[in-house]
């Protein structure tokens, strides 16, 4: 086999030298081929474009002769002198005239002689006389004689080796007529001088080319120009016609365009012949074939060099690559044979291996199923679910621990026995499990859930899950029916716990915001939103930052965070605000909750909307203020009406007394009696002052509650009132043992003036009688002051409370007035209240209740 | 100057006229100075402004003071003459028309040694002026001079 790639890849080796060697030498020929088509194009457009160039100059060259010829004749000036010197007038004047104009028309380099001829064909003036004009000049000279016309000869040898062209030129007085013969200009051109050594060379440089001129003379052709390759051909080479080969017949016998063919040497060659116009010529310009094939012969030999060159190169490459593969060849063989050997000693080995791996596993596999038995038993026993499994005939054959434990049959009980006669379905969920064993017997699914209560051994209720699998036979008949029962009943309870809880929460009044650890809220009840104007979607997912005003300090939310994050519960306020930039006040419980092992998981945050009652504080605080402000002022006038209000009331009745000392003798008894009236109402103003300054003393004092001794409290007062010295008899009763909360200058004060009046208005009686006492009256703990004194007409007690009231005459009963307003005051600010009965002549009684927060 | 000069503090020119005469009316012949501010009584008790140079050896036995007083008011008066070593045993007896409780315990506060209310009756007041002459003119022994003094 690796003999045969060996031949084969030598032969596609072969193939390929072949198929190279092919393509090189075709492409070495088609290039050959190209360029020579190229070259040869290139050199026929050369001499087409030089052949044309040559007439041109000839044809100009010829016609710049032609109109010089015509120039003379037209010469009027000259040919009045020529006619002059004929009919022999002024010879001597005439005769020099013309011999200068026929040496200058010498100055044209071409004309190597100018002769003028008389109308008798006499030569009258000849340039040079050393070379007369030759035969073929005089045949001219008649021929433009007798037709009137400028002719031109051909290129004629004369003297047997002289080369020249001559011109004739006829005179005519009247040129236009013809008329008046004055004889003839000869002139004649060495064609050496330009039309050989210019007009008939070359233009680039190119070895073998020419340009000759030609004509046919008789069956033969005869070459006008000098030869390049024969000297002194000019005008006596010929060749005959007969020889086709030679350009000029091929042109003469009708070709046209760049010919091939031989020249005058016989030599191939390649030209373009053209006939001059207006004259018998033929320009020939040609080249020979060797020139023109020269390069394209190098070419080639270049081309075949190349071309061997490359073929040799691409022999020795395929050689090497010829040698290089068959030594690769022989290492990989080498190696594949190794290779062979190796794999089959692995495969060997592996299915050794494979074998015993066979062995072992279906060892373990044994193993394993046995275990998967015992595990699969015990799990069903263990199982946290209840297993029951019943056959087709509904008869039960599995009753694991659990189903024992849940249901309360034990498996003794239950199994070879029908599920059916253990009644364990609740009467209400029949309809329930009826339909779940027609999906199950439906076999449209493989698993059937459902759920519903049972009853248990003792007639329980419980709530269960029912997970049923069926198990068909092959005929697609139900074998059996395994479920797995989970008792959810405590689940539902709790459920329904959890449900109830999270109904209270989304109930709640207050504000209740759940966040995770960094803050983030993970749940807000209704009431955070339609506190915050926050939506749902708005909130969860952000921070309670949302709601900072930055009214709440920053040290606030640090001792908050401290707080919380050591596990304690952090109570304060937050100025925050809303969606709709609106503040409000809240006041917040903030408390971690924490997972069972006690690590925090998130922070509740139960927050109370305080705004209101903020208001309302701040309201209070203010009036507080107010009324702070108010008392000050109240004081400063207290004071100053004190002091100043009393000062002139001293002097009155100071001077009052001065006037009653000094001047006794002149004061009558009037006068004396009018100044005691005067110092009485100025001592009289001095008591108002001082019961106005106790009863505003009684607002602007603070309280201060004590457990006041009422009973002592009056006892001592009655003391007082009775020590002045009187008559009158009295029975004073105080029930003893009351106590109440209170300030006590201020009960002192009340009850002075309750007392006080007591005394005052029994002075009348024979035996004043004063009560004091308590009693409950309308549920409430009532002090009453009862006299058996005077008394008054409750109609007009309206206003018995207000500031300089009066009952009575001050004859009657002195006073102020103000007493009983004091009363009332001390008695509201102690939160009670006073009301006064009374009959006229049958006595007054005083009720007062004090507000006693102890009690 | 007689060693039992009385030191009047007082600007009203009524109450220093009834006043006079209630002294005069029980027989209280000290010799009486009266001044009529504040500034003028601490003047006067420590021999400035217009008393500088008065013999200082020469203090009044009994001062009588009234508590509103134009520039300077009686309290802080009281407590001028307290606050001075010169002056701190000096018998200051406070006359005035109110007897507010903040007054009372202001003057109690800084160590005054009676307190007198001028009653509007003048008949009252001259009997108040009469006790008081009697006690601290006549019984009360009279503090020793001052340090300041005794040096």
């Amino acid at each position: 086999m690796k003999q045969s790639s060996t031949k084969r890849s030598t032969n596609i080796l072969v193939s390929i030298f072949l198929i190279l060697t092919l393509l090189l030498s075709l492409g070495g020929n088609l290039l050959y081929r190209y360029q020579k088509k190229n070259i040869t194009l290139d050199k026929y457009n050369e001499l087409l474009a030089i052949s044309k160039l040559k007439v041109d100059q000839l044809v100009k060259w010829r016609k710049d002769h032609m109109d010089e010829a015509r120039s003379i004749s037209k010469s009027h000036a000259i040919k009045v002198h020529i006619n002059e010197y004929i009919l022999g007038i002024d010879h001597n004047k005439n005769y020099p005239a013309l011999k200068e104009w026929i040496y200058s028309l010498l100055d044209n380099p071409e004309y190597t002689l100018a002769s003028l001829i008389d109308p008798d064909g006499k030569n009258i003036i000849d340039t040079n006389p050393a070379d007369p004009i030759s035969e073929e000049g005089y045949r001219i000279i008649k021929e433009a004689t007798s037709g009137k016309e400028i002719i031109f000869s051909d290129i004629f040898r004369y003297n047997h080796n002289k080369i020249c062209m001559d011109i004739a030129i006829p005179l005519f007085l009247d040129l236009e007529q013809k008329k008046g013969f004055l004889g003839v200009v000869f002139l004649r051109i060495d064609p050496d001088i330009f039309l050989y050594s210019n007009i008939l060379q070359w233009p680039i440089p190119v070895k073998s080319s020419e340009v000759l001129i030609a004509r046919r003379d008789g069956d033969s052709v005869l070459y006008l120009s000098e030869l390049q390759h024969k000297e002194n051909s000019a005008v006596q080479l010929r060749k005959p016609l007969s020889n086709k080969n030679l350009l000029i017949v091929q042109a003469l016998n009708g070709k046209t365009g760049v010919l091939e063919g031989i020249d005058y040497r016989g030599i191939k060659v390649m030209g373009d012949v053209f006939p001059v116009p207006g004259s018998p010529w033929y320009v020939i310009t040609k080249v020979d074939s060797d020139e023109i094939f020269n390069p394209i012969i190098a070419l080639a030999t270049w081309l075949f060099i190349i071309t061997f060159l490359l073929i040799l190169i691409s022999a020795l490459i395929i050689y090497f690559v010829w040698k290089r593969q068959n030594e690769e060849i022989r290492i990989i063989r080498q190696q594949y044979l190794q290779e062979l050997v190796d794999e089959q000693t692995i495969d060997l080995k592996e299915l050794n291996l494979q074998l015993q791996n066979d062995i072992a596993e279906r060892k373990q596999v044994e193993v394993q199923l046995r275990e998967s038995e015992q595990r699969l038993s015990f799990h069903f026993e263990n199982s946290p679910l209840a297993v029951v499994e019943w056959d087709a005939g509904y008869i039960v054959s599995q009753w694991s621990k659990e189903a024992e434990h849940i249901f309360g049959w034990k498996a003794t009980e239950t199994l070879g026995k029908p599920i059916a006669d253990l009644n364990m379905i609740y009467i209400d969920d029949i309809q329930i499990v009826n339909l779940t064993m027609e999906r199950l017997s439906s076999g449209k699914e493989d698993v059937v859930v459902s759920s519903n209560r049972n009853y248990t051994k003792t007639g329980e209720v419980i709530e269960t899950i029912w997970y049923n699998t069926i198990l068909n036979d092959e005929t697609g008949k139900m074998a059996s029916v395994m479920s797995l029962v989970e008792d959810v009943t405590e689940r539902k309870k709790t459920e329904s716990e959890l449900r109830k809880l999270s109904q209270a929460v989304e109930q709640s009044p207050v504000s209740i915001v759940i966040t995770d650890l960094d803050g983030v809220i993970e749940y807000g009840n209704p009431r955070v939103f339609d506190i915050t104007g926050y939506t749902a979607v708005e909130l969860l997912g952000k921070k309670p930052d949302l709601f900072k005003s930055g009214e709440t300090s920053r040290e606030s939310y640090k001792e908050l965070w401290e707080t919380i994050l050591s596990g304690k519960e952090w109570q304060g306020e937050f100025h925050n605000k809303k969606k709709n930039g609106d503040l409000y006040w809240e006041a917040a419980t903030i408390s971690p909750i924490m997972d069972a092992e006690g690590k925090i998981t998130h922070f509740l945050a139960i927050k109370e909307d305080i705004t209101r009652r903020k208001k309302d504080e701040q309201r209070v605080n203010e009036r507080t203020l107010q009324l702070q402000t108010a008392n000050k002022e109240l004081e400063a006038f207290a004071y100053s009406v004190s002091h100043d209000l009393r000062a002139p009331l001293r002097s009155i009745d100071g001077w009052s007394m001065a006037l009653l000392e000094d001047c006794y003798d002149q004061l009558d008894k009037q006068g004396k009696e009018y100044l005691d009236r005067v110092r009485s109402e100025s001592q009289r103003m001095g008591f108002l002052i001082d019961d106005l300054l106790k009863l505003s003393r009684v607002s602007r004092t603070e309280i201060k509650k004590v457990n006041v001794d009422l009973t002592s409290l009056a006892k001592d007062i009655t003391k007082r009132l009775i020590k002045t010295p009187t008559d009158r008899r009295f029975e004073i009763i105080i029930q003893p043992g009351m106590f109440t909360m209170g300030d006590q200058s201020m009960l002192d004060i009340a009850l002075t003036n309750l007392l006080d009046n007591a005394y005052k208005f029994t002075s009348r009686q024979q035996i004043a009688r004063i009560e004091f006492g308590q009693s409950v009256i309308a549920d409430k703990q009532t002090y009453w002051v009862k006299d058996n004194g005077v008394g008054f007409d409750m109609s007009y007690s309206k206003n018995l409370f207000g500031a300089f009231q009066r009952m009575h005459k001050q004859s009657d009963f002195p006073g102020t007035g103000i007493g009983l307003a004091t009363v009332q005051r001390i008695i509201h600010r102690h939160d009670g209240e006073i009301w006064v009965e009374s009959k006229k002549d049958q006595g007054t009684t005083f009720y007062f209740t004090i507000t006693d927060e102890t009690r | 100057m007689n060693a039992k000069t009385i030191l009047l503090v007082e600007d009203n020119q009524s109450d220093i006229e009834l006043t006079k005469r209630a002294l005069k009316r029980e027989h209280i012949l000290n010799e009486i100075m009266v001044v009529e501010d504040g500034q003028e009584a601490l003047d006067y008790m420590f021999g400035k402004g217009k008393y500088s140079g008065r013999d200082m050896s020469q203090m009044p036995t009994l001062i009588l003071l009234d508590i509103k007083l134009p520039i300077i008011d009686g309290l802080e008066v009281l407590r001028r003459i307290r606050a001075n070593p010169r002056t701190h045993r000096q018998i200051v007896i406070i006359l005035t028309s109110s007897k507010e409780e903040q007054d009372l315990v202001a003057g109690y506060e800084l160590g005054v040694n009676g307190y007198i209310r001028k009653p509007v009756d003048f008949i009252q007041f001259s009997e108040a002026i009469k006790y008081l002459g009697l006690f601290w003119l006549v019984v009360n022994e009279a503090p020793p001079m001052n340090d300041f003094i005794a040096e």
